[in-house]
């Protein structure tokens, strides 16, 4: 793993970043304290900083599915459970045939002998 | 007559749907063939499927047929789904899996679509520069690849949890971050280099639509670090 230039701790920078920007805990460091004296690991925070306000702005855009996206899903599913109901009940049907012949052909086959 | 009671009834099972929890319309779509849950759960996380796919493929026509995939993907896997996580979540995953698929790892993606501008409590003139910081960061969001930028979108769009898109995209935590880290600073260099006046990487045209050129490594040009995380070996 890379490390900040220069960071006495030899901190991954994309540690010290997500600290900066989600408060995710770097294990046995007071970030703060270290930070604070730190000129790499302040070079990394700069080197991520306002990108959020990208997060915040495209957060408050939104984006509004067209309703035909969830209409269109549940048509092919509709499909799809009907096809799997039918090819169910040509299983079913196909398999009582099958049954039915064996039961005819079985007897006369003995009745051959 | 009879259709108005019908209709009534219909939306009477509309309006009661719509007070249940995921996880129960989740057992009545799937264990009791439940068509109303079903329509519930889907217009339910449309927006969810569509947002997140845009954001990553940046095309709205692909992000409707990414969002319709994932939705009937979902429906198919039910009968696995567990529980164990969040429906929503599940369908994050679902959704960034065929967005990615979908989309690849290619850098080349034509941009469609910008963001909205800001409030309108802005005057007009901090109103153009806030949506050309946007366009700025969009075609920088562009020229990442769909995996960072699908990190990058589920945790400041969606705000996911680090473990929850350790969950989702299926990386380590490391990897997660290198990732995150990654499309930050490469966001805060374009914005920088918007902010000197200085020719950004992707220049944003009259019709709002943006071609990304392949990735150069101004994310490294800006950071003062060694190397920058390496995605390929969380």
């Amino acid at each position: 793993m890379s490390q900040a230039r220069g960071c006495a701790l030899e901190l991954p920078p994309e540690d010290v970043a997500a600290w900066a920007a989600d408060g995710e805990p770097v294990t046995g460091v007071d970030m703060p304290a270290h930070v604070a004296t730190c000129p790499a690991c302040q070079a990394v925070m700069a080197a991520v900083a306002g990108s959020d306000e990208v997060g915040v702005a495209l957060r408050r855009a939104g984006a509004a599915a067209p309703a035909a996206v969830s209409q269109r899903a549940a048509g092919r599913i509709q499909v799809e459970r009907t096809a799997g109901a039918l090819a169910a009940a040509l299983a079913d049907a196909a398999g009582r045939v099958a049954r039915a012949a064996v039961d005819y052909l079985v007897p006369q086959h003995r009745r051959d002998e | 007559m009879e259709s108005v009671l019908a209709a009534s009834q219909e939306s009477v099972v509309a309006a009661h749907l719509q007070q249940i929890s995921d996880d129960e319309l989740v057992v009545r779509a799937r264990d009791r063939g439940d068509g109303a849950a079903l329509d519930e759960l889907l217009r339910r996380h449309r927006d969810t499927a569509y947002r997140v796919a845009l954001r990553i493929c940046l095309d709205p026509a692909e992000a409707e047929d990414i969002a319709q995939e994932s939705l009937v993907r979902a429906w198919r896997s039910l009968s696995r789904f567990r529980g164990d996580a969040a429906f929503a979540t599940w369908l994050y995953r679902i959704t960034t899996n065929t967005a990615l698929k979908r989309t690849g790892r290619r850098r080349d993606v034509t941009m469609a679509e910008l963001p909205e501008a800001p409030g309108p409590d802005l005057d007009p003139a901090t109103r153009v520069v806030q949506r050309e910081r946007l366009a700025v960061a969009t075609a920088a969001l562009a020229s990442l690849t769909a995996e960072q930028r699908a990190c990058w979108v589920l945790r400041e769009v969606e705000g996911l949890s680090y473990e929850q898109l350790s969950e989702v995209l299926g990386l380590t935590l490391p990897a997660v971050k290198g990732r995150l880290f990654r499309a930050r600073a490469e966001l805060t260099a374009a914005l920088a280099r918007y902010d000197r006046g200085g020719p950004t990487k992707d220049a944003v045209t009259d019709d709002n639509s943006t071609t990304a050129t392949p990735a150069s490594n101004t994310a490294t040009e800006a950071n003062p670090v060694t190397n920058s995380a390496n995605e390929e070996s969380p």
